[in-house]
């Protein structure tokens, strides 16, 4: 019987590699303080490897010259929809996939064979804003010691044992039932764990959104900083009481500084979005659109710098906090603001971040806040210019000083720079980040305020390109030390993934019409490319196991594909389901220790 | 009381449980007499609250729940005269004005012609009336032909007009899932899940039939606008079709109610 043999070999196969993935989660090694710091070279222990936030790995068995030769080694379908910002996670040859509405699984990352996997309950959401927040949950686990960290849209902070994926606890952080929910996962390092507050527009959270640290092991709350009630902002909300403050979501996990202690977080936009809505004045409404740099013991800030002061459109500012050490030479005829203190030939500890939709980048110094230089990557014009200090000047012209007026606003609302990250490497010195450029009409719209709904409060209009451009989808590969572009890559679809660098001098990232590419980080050439099922997502990363060095990406549906559509209608040539992982890795390489 | 309202009045919970002194004094520890003579400073905040009732556009009442008025001057009738603003009381407030899920932006003090600091939204100057003796009436209403309710967009809410049930026939239906099909179900997903654009399946915001053809017509937040992309009828039909779907149970919405958001 040909047929029944067959498939007791297969029977055979499958018990051989589940009892395979057993024997490895049996000897999987707690990850320790150190291996966050500085990670073992096959490891991708942080959302963006380490905690610098650069989404950089020094491996190389992956280079310039063998890329083309990538063939797929493993796939996996995620059993949950909704939008692709999935982050996975690869420590000691295990993957940690932390998908949306809270569910985690654990598989062989040789192989994608399923070890355990975890589902945290759910309540039931008032309010469609919130139940869409379960639907984009991005980046949320963390691996620390024995355990997986996983936050919650419904605002806890839960704690699985690594190894069986079993619920060691729980912290309620923000109370969910008031519109609080998590979508960026914890930062854990140094024995805390810091986590960024989300849904901080929704009607019942006035008054309040936070950065918090819990206590690593027991999950006991260490601090929190309230991002638009700090008694130091009260005098920059035009005097507007606390209790009638919405916004400053710090919704993107913060990058760490060991040397320092010091944290540096991005902070969102203030709620409603225009101000004559939201009462704010003349304020500058902080800590909305910020760097923060925080104490992490404490939790108290050192000093902010504010990238939107007084926000009118809704163009946020938390992007992903790049920490690098590099000299600052800025070259005239590039940049929009230089500062004149910098000393030339010195290595400065810097935070580079392209921080708000409207895709300006920017370099501050890390000791002081102060702003080295900065630039624009897309067309924007909400930023006038820069104090000669380096204090942005908004567009206020762009303010709608009544109720019925319709402003144009370029520089990416609801489609220019959002949570799909840059990546920086070392061997080029240059911030490679994806952005989508775009113009929109913005006007205020009163609106009653309800459970689980946003505060917005603003109407959108036509989408329209930047003026000259016949296309939206950008990376810009921006030389930290200059502020010059190494060279910038535009096409018709959105760039819908994060960018991944490696030591085999490759930048990876994936667009919106299934293009999961390659190219090279000195000039952008493309070296590689493969069309998948649908819309690359999340966060594209690389691990090795045994020697052997593979490169996975995940797929699903991005927020900005709609907007990008209307202006080129061939973009909805996807279909919006189909979420994946795919996992590539040279063919002729085998694993040293593969046959087990 | 010159005319019926449709709805039946009730207390507004959430306002009368949300007390200016429970604001102004929170985690203070105060003593009984402490409190009653704090409560009574002229200067404590001023708190105005959203209320709701029935399927009404939500309106402004005050801590404890009244309903608030703004008075209307038609140019065809008499203002009102002395012997009518004895009916009326001003909200004043000393500071700023606190608002309990309404826009905080709308909300202001500012010195009227009698010198009193008096609360307004969206411009409109606040009262209390006398008629109205607990939380949830509204005797005021229509009072005079100058009373009229302000409702939390910063509008001055008129006596809604016993209007027309429109039904959800099968042909406003089905042009509605047409509409759905092609221009919707992207971001709401196909059976109204939700997916780039909020969930509709059980949506209780879809009850509010003009809050949604404004929303349809001019956009809101990520929502794009197209009210330039459809007639009335196409407006109506979807409006009707999203309300009537996945379990909603809202009713129809006629092209001439879409006219009217436009």
């Amino acid at each position: 019987m040909k047929i029944h043999s067959l498939l007791a070999v297969s029977a055979a196969v499958m018990f051989a590699c589940a009892a395979q993935a057993q024997v490895k989660i049996e000897n999987y090694k707690p990850i320790s303080n150190e291996q966050i710091l500085k990670p073992a070279d096959g490891d991708w222990p942080s959302w963006r490897r380490t905690i610098d936030n650069q989404g950089y790995s020094p491996l190389d068995q992956v280079n310039k010259k063998n890329v083309k030769q990538l063939d797929l080694a493993w796939a996996w379908s995620m059993p949950v929809g909704g939008l692709q910002e999935t982050a996975p996670l690869v420590h000691d040859g295990i993957m940690f996939l932390g998908m949306n509405r809270s569910h985690v699984q654990a598989l062989d990352a040789t192989t994608g064979d399923l070890i355990w996997e975890y589902t945290q309950p759910l309540p039931k959401f008032t309010g469609g804003y919130h139940d869409a927040q379960a639907n984009r949950q991005r980046n949320s686990l963390a691996l620390y010691e024995d355990k997986v960290y996983l936050t919650t849209p419904d605002a806890k902070l839960v704690a699985l044992e690594a190894k069986t994926g079993k619920k060691l606890w729980e912290v309620q952080v923000n109370e969910w039932e008031k519109g609080y929910s998590f979508t960026a996962g914890p930062l854990v390092v140094d024995g805390k764990v810091f986590t960024g507050t989300s849904g901080c527009s929704i009607t019942g959270t006035a008054g309040g959104c936070y950065i918090t640290a819990h206590d690593a092991e027991t999950g006991k709350e260490l601090w929190r900083l309230n991002t638009i009630g700090d008694p130091a902002v009260d005098d920059s909300w035009g005097g507007l009481a606390k209790e009638n403050r919405w916004g400053g979501s710090p919704w993107i996990t913060g990058s760490y500084d060991p040397k320092r202690k010091m944290l540096y977080w991005g902070v969102g936009m203030p709620i409603p979005y225009p101000s004559i809505l939201r009462g704010s004045g003349d304020g500058d409404a902080l800590y909305t659109s910020s760097t923060l740099a925080i104490d992490a013991e404490t939790g108290k800030v050192k000093w902010h710098y504010q990238h939107m002061p007084n926000d009118d459109w809704d163009l946020d500012s938390p992007f992903e906090r790049v920490l690098v050490e590099s000299q600052i030479a800025p070259s005239k005829g590039e940049v929009a603001y230089m500062s004149q203190d910098v000393e030339p030939g010195k290595k400065y500890d810097v935070i580079a971040s392209v921080p708000g939709k409207y895709g300006t980048a920017f370099v501050l110094d890390r000791d002081t806040g102060k702003l080295l230089w900065a630039r624009d990557t897309v067309y924007q014009n909400v930023i006038k210019g820069f104090t000669e200090d380096g204090k942005v000047i908004t567009n206020t012209d762009l303010k709608a000083k009544s109720i019925d007026e319709t402003v144009k606003v370029c520089g990416g609302r609801d489609l220019g720079k959002l949570w799909m990250t840059a990546a920086y490497s070392p061997l080029t010195n240059a911030l490679y980040v994806p952005v989508s450029s775009s113009c929109k009409e913005l006007t205020p719209k009163p609106i009653e305020l309800r459970t689980g709904e946003s505060v917005g409060a603003q109407a959108s209009g036509d989408v329209s390109f930047a003026p000259g451009e016949d296309s939206v989808g950008r990376v810009y590969a921006v030389d930290v030390k200059t502020g010059k572009f190494l060279w910038v890559k535009k096409q018709k679809p959105i760039f819908s993934s994060g960018v991944l660098t490696t030591g085999g001098g490759i930048v990876f990232t994936g667009d919106s019409m299934r293009e999961f590419a390659a190219y090279d980080q000195n000039n952008g050439d493309k070296l590689w490319s493969i069309r998948l099922n649908t819309s690359i997502g999340g966060f594209p990363m690389t691990y090795s196991v045994d020697g052997k060095q593979y490169i996975a990406v995940v797929t699903g549906p991005n927020a900005q594909t709609p907007p990008a559509a209307i202006l080129s209608p061939e973009l909805k040539n996807v279909v919006d389901s189909g979420h994946s992982v795919f996992v590539f890795a040279l063919d002729d390489i085998k694993a040293k220790n593969g046959k087990k | 009381m010159k005319f019926k309202l449709t709805h039946t009045a009730r207390a507004v919970a959430c306002a009368a449980t949300f007390g200016i002194a429970g604001l102004a004094h929170a985690n203070t520890a105060t003593t009984d007499s402490d409190a009653a003579q704090k409560s009574s400073q002229p200067n404590s905040v001023t708190l105005i609250a959203k209320g709701t009732s029935g399927a009404m556009t939500p309106f402004l009442v005050d801590a404890e729940g009244r309903t608030l008025y703004t008075l209307v001057q038609d140019e065809k009738k008499a203002s009102c005269d002395e012997a009518c603003m004895k009916h009326w009381e001003p909200v004043v407030s000393e500071s700023r004005p606190l608002g309990k899920d309404i826009l905080p932006g709308l909300l202001k003090a500012e010195k009227n012609d009698k010198g009193v600091s008096q609360v307004s939204y969206g411009g409109l100057p606040l009262y209390r009336f006398d008629g109205d003796k607990k939380p949830g009436e509204m005797n005021g209403q229509g009072f005079a032909d100058v009373g009229v309710m302000v409702s939390v967009l910063g509008t001055a809410e008129h006596p809604q007009e016993a209007g027309e049930k429109v039904e959800a026939t099968p042909e406003l239906m089905a042009a509605g899932a047409k509409v759905f099909a092609s221009t919707c179900a992207a971001c709401h997903g196909a059976e109204g899940q939700g997916a780039f654009g909020t969930k509709l399946e059980g949506f209780d915001r879809l009850a509010n039939g003009p809050a949604l053809l404004s929303t349809i017509i001019h956009g809101l937040n990520s929502m794009p606008a197209l009210g330039g992309q459809f007639n009335d009828e196409q407006v109506a039909a979807v409006a009707t079709y999203v309300r009537n779907s996945w379990g909603n149970k809202f009713g129809g919405v006629s092209a001439e109610q879409a006219k009217a958001a436009r």
